[in-house]
């Protein structure tokens, strides 16, 4: 884990990366239902980070603070190229 | 005493042209509003997948929407059938029209603007993620990183 020096302390930031593919059959109602999911599940670890650093919301952050959650939890999402299963030809 | 004038008024009094520029500026200025409000007709028909985590655009004057959709019931579906089909400003195209669009619409702002220039997919929901992958990767091809996904805001379910 690579480990980041804040000006009062260090804090940890995820390397981890998600890897996300789709198939050329898959309808984009889907793509973006999970591209939605995928927001909403990192917002939520941003505001959670946020509220035990900082006692408030990310909303409610100022722009360094804001930028150091951003470092720590940065939005690392991989799109591979689809496979081709599910395609008509 | 007032003067008495042998003629007699005949002739009408002439057209009032203190208002006119009024007129013309009001005319001018409403062109000038309609102008700006009005966008390129669709031709294909969309519905935007809904979606919870949405961000309202900001500069919507340097967004340029890719349209994705089935041609529309009646001439549009006569001409161009009923696959899900690109729409780039005013016409139906095809994927490989890609690169020339992105610089196309580059070139068409001005040059301090250039840079802020982003990419929106405005696609049916309905569409296949093959044809919206191939269109991702023409405009990587074209250099155009960041791209927005038109959505409503909405629960889903």
């Amino acid at each position: 884990m690579e480990v980041i020096k804040w000006t009062k302390g260090q804090s940890c930031v995820s390397k981890g990366v998600i890897s996300l593919q789709n198939d050329r059959g898959t309808s984009y109602d889907m793509y973006i239902a999970v591209q939605n999911e995928l927001t909403a599940a990192i917002d939520e670890m941003r505001n959670e980070l946020s509220q035990a650093k900082f006692g408030r919301k990310y909303a409610d952050l100022t722009e360094p603070q804001a930028e150091a959650i951003d470092q720590a939890i940065p939005i690392a999402i991989s799109e591979a190229d689809p496979t081709k299963i599910g395609e008509k030809k | 005493m007032a003067r008495f004038t042998g003629k007699k008024a005949k002739e009408t009094p002439g057209l009032n042209m203190g208002s006119m520029s009024d007129i013309i500026f009001m005319l001018l200025f409403f062109f000038m509003t309609i102008t700006t409000m009005r966008e390129s007709s669709l031709y294909v028909s969309i519905k935007v997948p809904k979606a919870t985590e949405t961000i309202k655009l900001q500069k919507k004057s340097l967004v340029s929407y890719i349209n994705v959709g089935t041609p529309m019931v009646g001439e549009m579906q006569k001409k161009y059938g009923t696959e899900s089909r690109i729409q780039l400003n005013d016409q139906i195209s095809e994927v490989s029209d890609i690169p020339m669009f992105v610089e196309s619409e580059i070139s068409a702002r001005v040059e301090a603007d250039r840079p802020f220039v982003t990419f929106s997919i405005k696609a049916d929901k309905d569409t296949k993620m093959g044809l919206i992958s191939d269109i991702k990767q023409e405009l990587r091809n074209s250099g155009a990183f960041k791209i927005f996904y038109n959505a409503a805001k909405g629960e889903r379910k």
